[in-house]
């Protein structure tokens, strides 16, 4: 690898960067092909595909594309040189370990988002209404329940986790869930004892719950364990209270 | 707060103080588990490299003790300074521990001292062999009850028995965490070790001039990347286990690690532990290549790494990009821009991930049992090995050792703002949960400081010695 030339067997000689451009191409060029389909090809598909991927992603995919042709062009590249003195062996010792370290503090540090504001702050902010809803939003917001890790509430612009639903107009929608129940009875049944009556999914269209005929056929656990423990009367009657009043449609903002 | 740390502040001093105790405490006591099966086989194989190796590695080991202590010390004092409430609090709640561990440590201490300095004296007999394979087996058996205690402590600070107040000292030390945190820590502290003999290793063959130790330090480091990948595959179910036992605790403990505040630790975890599958699978490939006849598998090794590719794209890609789950978007930015589209939301999913993790880990034996036949075909010609491989296994190192301080801040921030979790609030002014940015820059200092250390001891321990020779 270290003559410059190279000769063919019919004589002709080959430049050493010949011969390492073909080494490096297929991964070169598959990198471009990639970059190309990210910044290109995805964002000029309609949006009703949904393959519309935000510019966080686009970055993250073409990192991956750049750094698997970069590994790529590494399996192809072939024996390195020895470090001919003890101080070029420590320096690039010291340079793959620092900069395989710098790598990482680059993604952490520089590539991904950081949060800022302590919770107990961002949780305060913000609440509207009676005494008792402002302390349900509390409690909603609460870590010690954390009610937000599985469900978002839009219409106020909490956008806590996927699993559960969208609690946007769940005062409005309880007081449809079950006929001879009133809406707060509803509520309350709904987060101590899930099972007694199913909510419907959106997109079934049903806006009454559903009886449950086999817990064990459905999802092992719908809501956290212990909650009718850990939460006092008190701070439940205020998170009833909360819900009650959102009556928003849903992914209204 | 009694005390605050000069400079550079209580939380700094206690993260950079206790990380640099665990990474050498993790090597001290991962590494003498192989030197002792290393030296078994070293006498039932007659082969002279297991001792070699074996002996090589206990004298860094024996070095990285004394630092291991001073370190120890230093996490001691910070301690008993700013975080002394809660250091009150450990002691009195669980003070009997706190005296097996002196009891052991010393223990643990005159074991190694003792398994160190008869290596020559008992190499002449059979008798005096297997003597002292004794001690190195009952080195580790201190080494691991040494383990097993501060995991104890450990354990109380994340999950401590709900009815603390009248909970005796069984049920604080058997506490949820327990269990899995002794099995995660012994398989991490394997890996480790085997991770720090490769980079021994690459540091010497890379520094060595004669073919002869070359041939041994290409060998020694690819026993080392082996320990060190064997353990790494049972990682992840270990890891598994261990945020199992956290979410039976409390489900909150769960969702603030895999969708809250420190659900970008994870993506970051998910990164690293990709690198080093990549790494340990890059190695392989350049071991195979000294292998006569090897390079018919160098095609089936491309789609390998295809797969790893792939993989290692789906366990690293966020579900969302909101660093936590109050997060507002920055101005100007839409929110489904941070989102994954709903047509490919599964690969947020945890089925997505453990999918991907296991292609991987299938990916990395399939390597290695290529690596088989080709060494069942071929023969291998040690020292051969393409120099690239020796800073492939300084990239590993580097990236264990990152993972290991990323992981030890998971664990400590996973207590949100206690001490002790529900029981001891920590009432400092770092009180709050370190931003990634915050801990990716703390743990590069360690993981830098630690590289630094361990340069140190090989140079005191092998490149001194050989001029004197």
């Amino acid at each position: 690898m270290n003559d410059p030339v190279n000769t063919a067997p019919n004589g002709a000689s080959t430049p050493a960067w010949r011969q390492r451009w073909r080494r490096v191409k297929g991964p070169v060029l598959s990198a471009v092909a990639g970059l190309a389909l990210i910044w290109g090809g995805l964002p000029s598909l309609p949006a009703a595909w949904g393959v519309r991927f935000g510019m966080p992603y686009l970055m993250f995919f073409s990192l991956a594309v750049v750094g698997s042709a970069l590994f790529f062009v590494l399996l192809n590249w072939g024996p390195i040189r020895h470090p001919r003195s003890a101080l070029a062996t420590f320096a690039s010792i010291v340079l793959v370990y620092s900069a395989t370290v710098g790598g990482m503090v680059a993604f952490g540090y520089w590539y991904y988002p950081q949060f800022e504001t302590p919770r107990a702050t961002a949780a305060k902010t913000g609440a509207t209404g009676s005494g008792a809803e402002k302390r349900g939003k509390d409690v909603f917001l609460n870590p010690q329940f954390n009610c937000f890790a599985c469900h978002t509430i839009e219409t106020l612009g909490i956008r806590g986790g996927q699993r559960g639903p969208d609690l946007s107009a769940a005062g409005k929608e309880a007081e449809a869930r079950k006929p001879g129940l009133s809406a707060e009875d509803y509520l309350r049944e709904s987060l101590l004892d899930p099972w007694a009556c199913f909510t419907p999914l959106p997109a079934s269209g049903l806006t009454q719950c559903q009886a449950v005929a086999d817990p064990a056929k459905t999802y092992p656990q719908l809501m956290p364990p212990g909650l009718k423990e850990r939460m006092t009367e008190g701070q439940l009657n205020d998170l009833v209270a909360f819900l009650r009043n959102l009556r928003g449609a849903r992914g209204e903002r | 707060m009694p005390l605050d740390f000069p400079l550079i502040g209580a939380r700094t001093a206690i993260w950079l103080a206790a990380q640099l105790h665990l990474f050498l405490a993790a090597f001290v006591l991962g590494a003498p588990i192989f030197i002792v099966v290393s030296e078994w086989l070293g006498l039932r194989t007659k082969d002279r490299r297991y001792e070699r190796l074996a002996k090589e590695t206990m004298k860094v080991v024996a070095i990285a003790y004394s630092l291991t202590a001073i370190f120890g010390v230093l996490f001691a004092f910070v301690l008993m300074g700013p975080y002394q409430p809660v250091a009150n609090y450990l002691f009195k709640a669980l003070y009997p521990v706190w005296m097996w561990y002196g009891v052991f440590i010393l223990l643990e201490t005159i074991c190694m001292y003792l398994y160190w300095y008869t290596w020559e004296p008992l190499n002449r007999s059979l008798a005096g062999k297997w003597t002292h394979i004794g001690i190195g087996v009952l080195l580790n058996v201190l080494g691991t009850i040494v383990m097993l205690l501060m995991n104890a402590v450990t354990g109380f600070m994340n999950t401590p028995p709900k009815a603390i107040e009248t909970a005796g000292l069984w049920t604080m030390v058997n506490n949820a965490a327990w269990w899995p945190l002794n099995l995660h820590r012994f398989l991490g502290n394997i890996t480790f070790g085997g991770f720090v003999v490769a980079l021994f290793a690459a540091f010497m063959f890379l520094t060595s001039k004669k073919e002869e130790d070359r041939a041994f330090y290409d060998w020694m480091g690819y026993i080392g990347n082996l320990i060190g990948v064997g353990a790494l595959i049972t990682m992840p179910l270990a890891g598994y286990i261990l945020s199992k036992e956290l979410f039976i605790y409390d489900a909150q403990l769960a969702t603030f690690m895999m969708a809250d505040k420190l659900s970008g630790y994870f993506v970051m975890q998910g990164l690293l532990v990709v690198l080093l599958f990549l790494g340990a699978n890059f190695y392989m490939w350049l071991s195979m290549q000294r292998i006569e006849g090897a390079a018919r598998f160098a095609p089936h090794m491309k789609a390998i790494f295809a797969v790893l590719l792939a993989g290692g794209v789906v366990w690293v890609v966020p579900q969302n990009f909101f660093p936590d789950l109050l997060a507002k978007p920055p101005a100007g930015v839409s929110e489904h821009a941070l989102i994954l589209p709903e047509r490919f939301a599964f690969l947020g999913l945890m089925v997505a991930k453990a999918l991907a993790v296991t292609a991987i880990i299938i990916m990395t034996f399939v390597t290695y049992l290529l690596y088989r036949r080709a060494r069942a075909t071929g023969r291998i010609l040690w020292g051969g090995i393409d120099p690239m491989s020796q800073y492939v296994l300084i990239f590993i190192p580097a990236v264990a050792v990152y993972l290991m301080g990323l992981m030890g801040a998971i664990r400590s921030l996973t207590r949100m703002d206690y001490h002790i979790y529900g029981a001891v609030k920590d009432v400092t002014p770092y009180w709050y949960t370190a931003t990634l940015g915050h801990s990716s820059i703390m743990v590069a200092i360690a993981t830098v400081v630690f590289f630094l250390l361990v340069a140190f001891v090989f140079w005191v321990g092998f490149v001194i010695g050989k001029t004197d020779e």
